[in-house]
């Protein structure tokens, strides 16, 4: 068994984690942090990928919208390039309330969100797909974030300033010696051995898992994991964010992003974060709310659908001694559970990531009795300079250098020079982790022509033995198919089918030698309840994002 | 071909081009319209009869006849039960002889499968090759060199070759890096194997293997070796190289697919008939029992196509014949035809990517009587003169069971026949 | 959103489409249909800089479209691209003023038949074709059409009114027959006028598709828009608007409404009316109302189904047609295009993609030989007979010297040397 000796141990890899381990980095602190798949893996890697302006809470959370906004015009100055400047609509469909208005733009304006109007005809020129029977449209600063490369970036920057970032280092409990928790054991999934690090202070940051986390160390953490189910169109429907101005609720969001537009989302709470499913009518309502943005939208192909799930932290304990914002929970278990050596942060929302890991590595400072100085808000992540991300960037490209011969996936336009900068200098070991750094496979074929390219690579670059490429491209076809099969109709079922074609009848993949899934295999989503309406949609506030 | 055609096929897959060649043997004025190509330009390029099956005393077997007996004992209304075993080696041996006709053989292995490899190193069994491919049967333990070219981005010698390794064949794998693609900014199958018509490229690409070969005694290449004479090809590398050239399917494009795609549109121009693309057929005037025309989408206006039969061959849900939608509903587009083997959406797919029963959605079809005209639940028919070939017919899974080409061709071929008389038997 | 934007949800990335086009084919410098279609349409936003260049080299022959299965209307999302780089201002100034040059037929014709022998002796001259190649990037070798003296409709309305009869008919003659080729117009109407059809030929200008192929689809816009209001009234009173230019007619029925992005009632009622001169004829024909022509033509020739003409799915109503001629034997190519693609042949930097393109077709006219080869689009007709060195005639000239017409001088000494 290995060991690893270090001041601060990260648990969890999404944007709040990678955030942390950036700040304490900064700091100086030595840095270790863990992730038990790939960065992103979870919730983070699985959000609508708004850039909040703040809009959607302004009279819901006015506390919250505030903190939205000053974190929005940080994370612009810090990390333009994994932001789309889309800009953001809050509209008034003949659905909606539009006694709303006026509390939405009072709250605009008490909570700073800037707020202009936008004339139908200025907003049906700029989208035309939009509903003509909108009345009211208003101009506020949202956009769109790529949260696979922010989280990549934060880690990159970790690592830049000394921090070690594992990933598929699964926790299988935290270490803990009496009152004191020491660190945490883990199994290390490629080499399939055991990790003990052991560290002064250890930040439980795995999200809506902080409670397993947690509960190694015999200290409760409850938290309700808040299902989120997302759906994307094929293309760009939209190319600023649209929202419906009322109450936030389910269903009222489309956000552009990269090639595709998210229908967002539903909240329905589930037990045990790794185990829900995405029920039919959660897509049916997705589908049914974006009607009433774009009529016709319903029609349109649709790739996928996934869900991620929110931390939503309920506290069980009296003490004056955390710090819950209504956005996110920073628990220190010393003064609240008598645990001393770890604390926890959970909840909150990805626009406002950075502001939770300055919180809570002012905590860490705290404890470990070494105060420093945050400046994750002044230095710009690794390669800000390039500016904002914009749809056309990959097809400009592609044509100033005529790499047409260079493409992995032609859906997304990935070259075989990024596969490999994902391979070597990303690390990534399966082809989902190629997904997720470079989007392989997340245009409208999913991956029909791309994974057999991608697995070629990946077996040539990493020297893999052939079962272990033979799995990578069983896993990743089942990675695809539990986001494919909700939404399997129409012309994505003749894409699916004609990938079938490829996979298990032209190249016959199910015959190939070696175990048919391996231990790097993503999670999967459980099977619908076959009532189908087990969980009815309710009328209920949004938790978290 | 003017005026009114006897038989419109509507359909280019290999079903359709079946037919229309059959219904044209048989003396009648064919025309063949399609949305687009289809099949042929995906397959493999062989003909799939069965991948395994039961064998007549209850064991699996993997050689196609028994295969389809056993099939036609399980599933009595799987297409090969309609058809029965002489008619599939009827259709089956004359698609084999149209394509010797055209300098392509196409062969057997004595009533058994081949298994030739995948662009992955996994056996694929299939019951008719094209010579072209026969040299690559896994069932003989020779070694292989497996040959890529640098940028072709559509074929991994190294994972191929680990993986026959893996299962006992003696494999190597080269990339080779050829001077006279270097400057290509891109490549796909169908552009390598338009250069294959150059003695000087044979020559290079010999030359550039060669050194590799290391007591190989075949190799194997990805399925680009031309259009025109890829037999000619084979031999002239052969030649050159000392051992004998398999080639292996890639992705779609199918150059292979291909192939027989050309044979049988020349031999349908070279018999009178028309094959025309650009067609998407999306209605049809119905008299009583019988299709007195269908019509087409077109520019401004639908276009119409009237004759006096009219043969079904549109595929399934991934040739478009049947759209599933959001609603729950699978319908035949053109005519409504009544469907069997509709599941339940929550049924149609199985949680398992993998599942060996496939998906259900996927073996939703039209049934047909003996005569292949389209049936409802009560065996009544829908109409006198059409008739429905192909991987449309319902109650079986063509991609999974490994019989895609071989319903394709024999329905076709029985179909077309049946176009071409219209009698009921 | 508009069908062809919508079409690109069809895409199944099945390579099809690239297996089957005739530029990628020949050149390395088109990516193919897939990528500039249905795959870089993803990355086109209309707020964003405009990142296309490769798209310049589709030549719009649709032959993608005709073999797609999935009904992927990739030559008109590749047409709007290339109307995205003009707007976008990603065209040179030099290259704008050539295309315009090219599309503009209608203005070219118009300032230079009066002085139709002159501007031929400029345009043929050698010197000057080297100078236009380097200023302009006008190929020099490419075949330019010749100024007709005659002018169509000068000819058409300087004739005796033809009788009321029971049928009329709009002529849209285009801008070939109006300033190259008014014997095509003459035969068409020799044609309808044997059938008892008064034949009206309205004021009307270019259908504007030279200016749609070549992305300026403003001035495209107007040219419709002028011609929605010169034939609206025709249209209203039922009368077919039929013409011998394929590409014409396809893009009244078709293209404008599809590329402008303009489905008015006004445009989709002249649609609706549109026909190509063949395909009415056929109407006819399936009526029993076409006059059978009954003079034989004993001839082989080869014919070549222009791509704008395939677009149209119709089928071949040409041939058909064709096929009532008697002795006439008639051999139909399978190539899939000539290469000249309107004025995509022209360009200096495209001229030898779109003989390379051609050859197949050439080597089939070649092949076939005969004295004249058929086709029923003209700057394909230009295309064939400046590579093979055969004159080309319109498939209606065919049919008006098997109705007894003798004004079709090319048939007439085809006929007369077989």
């Amino acid at each position: 068994m290995r060991t690893i000796q270090t001041e601060v141990l990260i648990v969890g890899g999404g944007a709040t984690g990678t955030g942390v381990a950036r700040d304490c980095a900064m700091r100086g602190f030595k840095t270790v942090l863990v992730e038990s798949r790939d960065l992103a893996h979870g919730t983070t890697g699985r959000y609508h990928g708004l850039l909040h302006s703040g809009g959607r809470y302004v009279v819901k959370d006015p506390k919250a919208a505030a903190e939205c906004i000053e974190e929005n015009r940080i994370l612009r100055r810090i990390m333009p390039h994994c932001l789309e400047d889309t800009g953001g609509f809050f509209v008034v469909t003949p659905y909606d309330d539009p006694e709303f208005v006026p509390k939405f733009l009072e709250g605009c304006r008490h909570a700073e969100v800037p707020v202009e109007t936008v004339p139908i005809a200025e907003m049906l020129r700029q989208e035309p797909l939009l509903n003509k029977e909108i009345s009211h449209c208003f101009r506020v600063p949202d956009g769109s974030a790529d949260s696979f490369m922010a989280t990549e970036l934060n880690a990159e920057s970790s690592r830049q300033y000394g921090a070690s970032i594992l990933n598929y280092h699964h926790v299988m409990n935290l270490i803990r010696r009496g009152d004191q928790v020491v660190g945490a054991l883990c199994h290390d999934l490629v080499q399939d051995e055991q990790v003990a690090i052991y560290a002064d202070l250890t930040v439980n940051a795995a999200g809506a898992w902080a409670g397993k986390i947690a509960a190694t160390a015999d200290i409760l953490v409850k938290l309700l994991p808040g299902k989120g189910t997302m759906v994307a169109i094929s293309h760009r429907a939209v190319n600023t964010v649209i929202n419906r101005c009322k109450m936030p609720s389910d269903g009222d969001i489309i956000v552009p992003i990269h090639t595709v537009s998210v229908l967002g989302t539903t909240d329905v709470q589930v037990t045990d974060p790794d185990h829900f499913a995405i029920e039919p009518w959660e897509v049916q309502l997705m589908l049914d709310e974006a009607d009433k943005l774009i009529p016709g939208a319903s029609e349109m192909r649709i790739l996928r659908a996934w869900a991620g799930v929110r931390p939503l932290f309920q506290e069980t304990v009296t003490t004056d001694s955390r710090d819950v914002t209504r956005a996110y929970a920073l628990l220190d278990h010393a003064p609240r559970d008598g645990v001393d050596g770890v604390i926890t942060i959970t909840g909150g929302k990805w626009t406002t990531y950075r502001m939770m890991a300055e919180a809570t590595t002012d905590k860490v400072c705290q404890k470990l009795d070494s105060p420093r100085p945050c400046r994750t808000h002044l230095e710009s992540l690794p390669g800000a300079e390039r500016g904002y991300h914009h749809l056309g960037a990959r097809l400009k490209r592609l044509e100033e250098e005529r790499s047409y011969g260079q493409l992995v996936c032609e859906c997304e336009l990935v070259t075989i020079e990024d596969v490999h900068h994902s391979i070597s200098e990303g690390n990534a070991r399966t082809v989902d982790d190629i997904r997720r750094d470079v989007r392989l496979g997340m245009g409208p074929c999913q991956g029909g022509f791309c994974t057999y390219r991608a697995v070629g690579i990946l077996h040539e670059v990493k020297k893999l033995e052939n079962s272990a490429s033979n799995a990578a491209l069983r896993d990743f076809l089942r990675e695809r198919w539990k986001g494919l099969r909700p939404i399997l109709w129409g012309r994505q079922l003749k894409q699916a089918r004609l990938d079938e074609l490829i996979f298990l009848n032209l190249l016959n993949v199910e015959q190939l030698p070696g175990p048919p899934a391996t231990r790097l295999q993503p999670t999967m989503y459980d099977e619908p309840s076959t009532t189908g309406g087990s969980a009815a949609p309710s009328e209920r506030e949004e938790a978290g994002k | 071909m003017a005026g009114k055609p006897d038989v419109l096929v509507i359909g280019a897959g290999l079903a359709g081009l079946t037919a229309a060649w059959q219904a044209l043997t048989m003396g009648k004025r064919v025309r063949l319209i399609a949305k687009g190509w289809g099949m042929t330009h995906w397959h493999a390029g062989c003909i799939d009869v069965m991948g395994e099956g039961v064998d007549d005393d209850g064991g699996i077997s993997d050689s196609a006849g028994h295969a389809m007996a056993g099939t036609a004992a399980v599933q009595p209304d799987h297409p090969y039960a309609i058809l029965g075993r002489p008619k599939l080696n009827e259709a089956i041996d004359s698609f084999a002889q149209l394509c010797r006709a055209y300098e392509y053989p196409l062969v057997g292995n004595a009533g058994k499968n081949w298994m030739l490899p995948s662009a992955v190193g996994a056996a694929r069994p299939t019951y008719l090759a094209p010579e072209t491919m026969i040299a690559g049967d896994l069932t003989d333990q020779r070694p292989m060199l497996i040959v890529g070219l640098s940028q072709l981005n559509d074929f991994y010698p190294g994972l191929m070759a680990d993986n026959l390794n893996a299962q006992g064949i003696p494999a190597a794998a080269v990339t080779v890096d050829l001077a006279s693609l270097r400057e290509v900014r891109h490549l796909n199958p169908v552009m390598v194997a338009n250069r294959f018509h150059s003695l000087t490229f044979l020559d290079e690409i010999a030359d550039a293997i060669r050194p590799h070969l290391n007591g190989a005694e075949r190799v194997g290449l990805p399925a680009v070796l031309g259009f025109e004479q890829p037999i000619r090809v084979k031999l002239e590398l052969e030649q050159r190289l000392g051992c004998q050239l398999f080639e292996i399917p890639t992705l779609p494009p199918s150059v292979p697919g291909i192939r027989l795609h050309r044979i049988l549109v020349q031999e349908i121009r070279r018999l009178g008939g028309v094959v025309q693309e650009g067609f998407e057929v999306v209605a049809a005037e119905i008299s009583g029992s019988r299709v007195l025309r269908v019509f087409s989408e077109a520019g401004a206006r639908q276009k119409s196509h009237a004759a006096d039969v009219f043969v079904l061959a549109t595929g399934g849900i991934l040739g478009g014949g049947m759209v599933a939608a959001q609603t729950g509903d699978i319908k035949e587009t053109i005519f409504g035809l009544p469907l069997s083997g509709v599941k339940a959406q929550q049924d149609w797919l199985s949680h398992e990517y993998f599942d060996p029963q496939g998906h259900a959605v996927f073996k939703t079809g039209i049934r047909v009587n003996r005569d292949f005209r389209p049936i409802d639940e009560t065996g009544s028919q829908f109409a006198e003169n059409l008739i429905v070939v192909g991987t449309t017919l319902a109650h079986c899974d063509p991609l999974r069971e490994r019989s895609m080409e071989g319903i394709a061709v024999a329905t076709g071929f029985w179909g077309g026949r049946q176009a071409a008389s219209n009698e009921s038997s | 959103m508009n069908p062809v934007e919508l079409s690109l949800q069809n895409c199944i990335k099945c390579n099809i489409c690239v297996t089957a086009c005739p530029v990628a084919a020949v050149t390395d410098l088109f990516p193919g249909p897939k990528y500039e279609g249905p795959q870089a349409a993803r990355f086109r936003g209309s707020d964003q800089p405009m990142p296309d260049s490769s798209v310049d080299y589709c030549s719009g022959c649709r032959v993608c479209n005709m073999v797609c299965p999935t009904g992927v209307k990739i030559a008109e999302i590749n047409a709007k691209a290339r109307g995205g780089m003009v707007a976008a201002g990603a065209v040179s100034a030099r290259q704008r003023l050539r295309n315009n040059l090219l599309a503009r037929s209608a203005d070219l014709g118009r300032l230079a038949q009066p002085v139709a022998p002159i501007a031929n002796a400029i345009l043929n001259n050698r010197l000057v074709r080297i100078v236009t190649e380097s200023v302009l990037g006008i190929a020099r070798e490419a075949p330019l059409p010749s100024f007709s003296r005659l002018r169509f409709s000068k000819w058409f309305h300087g004739r005796p009114k033809t009788v009321s009869a029971k049928r009329q008919v709009v002529f849209f003659h285009g801008c070939s027959t109006e300033y190259y080729e008014p014997r095509v117009g003459q035969a068409a109407v020799a044609v309808l006028e044997a059938n008892g059809i008064e034949v009206i030929v309205p004021p009307q200008g270019c259908c504007g598709l030279p200016l749609l192929s070549n992305g300026e689809f403003d001035a495209a816009r107007d040219y419709h828009a002028s011609n929605i209001s010169s034939l609206l009234a025709y249209a209203k009173q039922g009368i077919p608007i039929i013409g011998t230019s394929t590409s014409c007619t396809l893009t009244l029925k078709e293209e404008a409404p599809e590329l402008l992005d303009y489905y008015g009632e006004d445009a989709q009622l002249l649609a609706a009316h549109t026909y190509d001169f063949h395909e009415y004829l056929l109407e006819l024909l399936e009526q029993g109302e076409l006059l059978m022509p009954r003079r034989p033509i004993p001839l082989t020739l080869a014919y070549h189904a222009p791509c704008q003409y395939r677009a149209h799915r119709i089928g071949r109503p040409s041939l058909e047609i064709m096929g009532l001629i008697p002795e006439l034997n008639i051999i139909e190519s399978q190539a899939a295009c000539c290469g000249i693609a309107g004025t995509y042949g022209y360009k200096r930097e495209k001229y030898q993609i779109g003989m390379d393109v051609g050859r197949p077709l050439f080597e089939f006219v070649n092949s076939v030989g005969g004295s004249v080869a058929v086709c029923d689009s003209e700057t394909c007709r230009w295309q064939i007979t400046h590579a093979t060195g055969i004159e080309t005639v319109h498939p209606v000239e065919l049919l008006a010297a098997a109705y007894g017409y003798t004004g079709c001088d090319r048939v007439e000494k085809a006929i007369a040397g077989s």
